[in-house]
């Protein structure tokens, strides 16, 4: 068999088979570094800037800011700083919350007043229901001053809303479902939210911890449709050599019948 | 002369593949036209109901957050059910002793959608005359 493959006409026929695996090769290797690519974000920022909100977000405006920017030796997290009164009467709990450290739990989310719109605030969160529960029922009590206060924070984008089923605690932080609550009243809100980020009205209260959040995720950090194709191309180089092989043994096969009539 | 049942599960195969390969190439390009002409994935689950439109993001944010994103998942099936496509068409084009185009315009049938239909049917005719079977219905 080697002796046939040795054959000009096999060998020409090896070498296109190898380039193309090659190629295919090659988009495996770009899809595979697709897949890396999104993942290579890193852990943590090096350094916290603060901006005044209004600077960067607009009222009843679809939500642009980006809260990382990446120079050539750091990574910048801008928080953002504004003034405001807290509406309590209107807290409410957002579950399925997850804190830096593992933690999952409720977030307090209160509608705070601006100087010109509504932006809602997360302030707080608790790990336990119960606690959650009681902590709601004394934050919505609480005496808070009518002023704006100055208070910084994360400024993040609204989520997807999901059915509610319980009064009081929703499943996802959605803008558009909190501002369609009763009792709320106002023409222009914030279409990201607030989470704080230094001690608050609310630290005080039993079982409530400030709210930690890590890096900006996207979507995926791993794109598994990249890694899915990376592997297809793979499978195809391999075929490609594959096919080479089959049609010698095929070929040599028929020589050997050949010989064999003669 | 090629033994006719191993002739036969060639045919049978890379019939079976085509079509099963062919409407899923015709969901693909469904899903390619939702995505890039309206900007909208198919979605199950979540908000997005048994079966749904919801909006593309580019990063993720404002997609329901529960459910299956059918766009990416019709993608895959299809990368999958393509390499046994390509498979088939190995098999049957070596035991045919075809030409190289044959098995590239065989190939081509995964790839241009409706075309799989067209190329099963002119060479399930040559193979039929090739391997010297009898035609079969359907």
């Amino acid at each position: 068999m080697l002796k046939l493959a040795l054959t000009a006409r096999w060998i020409t026929a090896l070498v296109f088979c190898l380039s193309l695996a090659a190629g295919f090769a090659l988009m495996a290797q770009w899809q595979v570094g697709r897949t890396l690519l999104e993942n290579s974000s890193n852990e943590t920022w090096s350094k916290v800037e603060v901006v005044e909100l209004e600077s960067v977000a607009k009222p009843n405006s679809p939500f642009t800011f980006s809260e990382i920017s990446t120079t050539a030796d750091q990574t910048v997290l801008t928080e953002v700083r504004t003034e405001f009164t807290l509406e309590v009467a209107n807290a409410v709990l957002i579950s399925n919350r997850i804190q830096v450290n593992g933690d999952s739990g409720y977030w307090v989310v209160v509608p705070a007043q601006t100087k010109s719109a509504k932006l809602f605030v997360a302030a707080g969160f608790i790990k336990d229901t119960e606690q959650a529960k009681t902590a709601l029922a004394k934050i919505k009590k609480l005496v808070v001053v009518q002023a704006l206060l100055p208070h910084t924070g994360r400024y993040l984008p609204s989520e997807a809303p999901v059915e509610s089923i319980e009064t009081d605690i929703y499943d996802s932080l959605s803008i558009a479902q909190l501002i369609n609550k009763d009792n709320i009243q106002t023409e222009s809100v914030y279409t990201g939210f607030m989470a704080l980020t230094e001690d608050n009205t609310f630290s005080s209260i039993d079982g409530v911890d400030l709210v930690t959040i890590g890096m900006p995720q996207s979507d995926s950090q791993v794109n598994w449709l990249s890694a899915f194709y990376a592997i297809e191309w793979s499978v195809l180089a391999g075929f490609a050599v594959f096919m080479w092989w089959r049609l010698l043994a095929d070929a040599y096969k028929k020589q050997q019948s050949a010989l064999l009539a003669q | 002369m090629i033994p006719k049942a191993q002739a036969e599960s060639a045919l049978k195969f890379y019939r079976v593949s085509s079509l099963i390969t062919g409407i899923f190439l015709i969901l693909v390009g469904i899903e390619m036209l939702m995505k890039y002409a309206f900007g909208l994935l198919i979605w199950s689950g979540g908000t997005a109901g048994f079966i749904g439109l919801v909006p593309d993001s580019v990063d993720g944010t404002g997609l329901p957050l529960s459910g299956v994103d059918i766009s990416k998942l019709l993608l895959q099936v299809h990368g999958i059910l393509y390499i046994v496509y390509l498979f088939a068409d190995f098999r049957i084009w070596r035991l045919a002793n075809m030409k190289f185009q044959d098995f590239l315009v065989i190939a081509m049938g995964g790839v241009v959608p409706i075309s799989a239909f067209f190329i099963e049917k002119k060479y399930q005719a040559k193979f039929v005359q090739i391997f010297g079977l009898e035609k079969t219905g359907a």
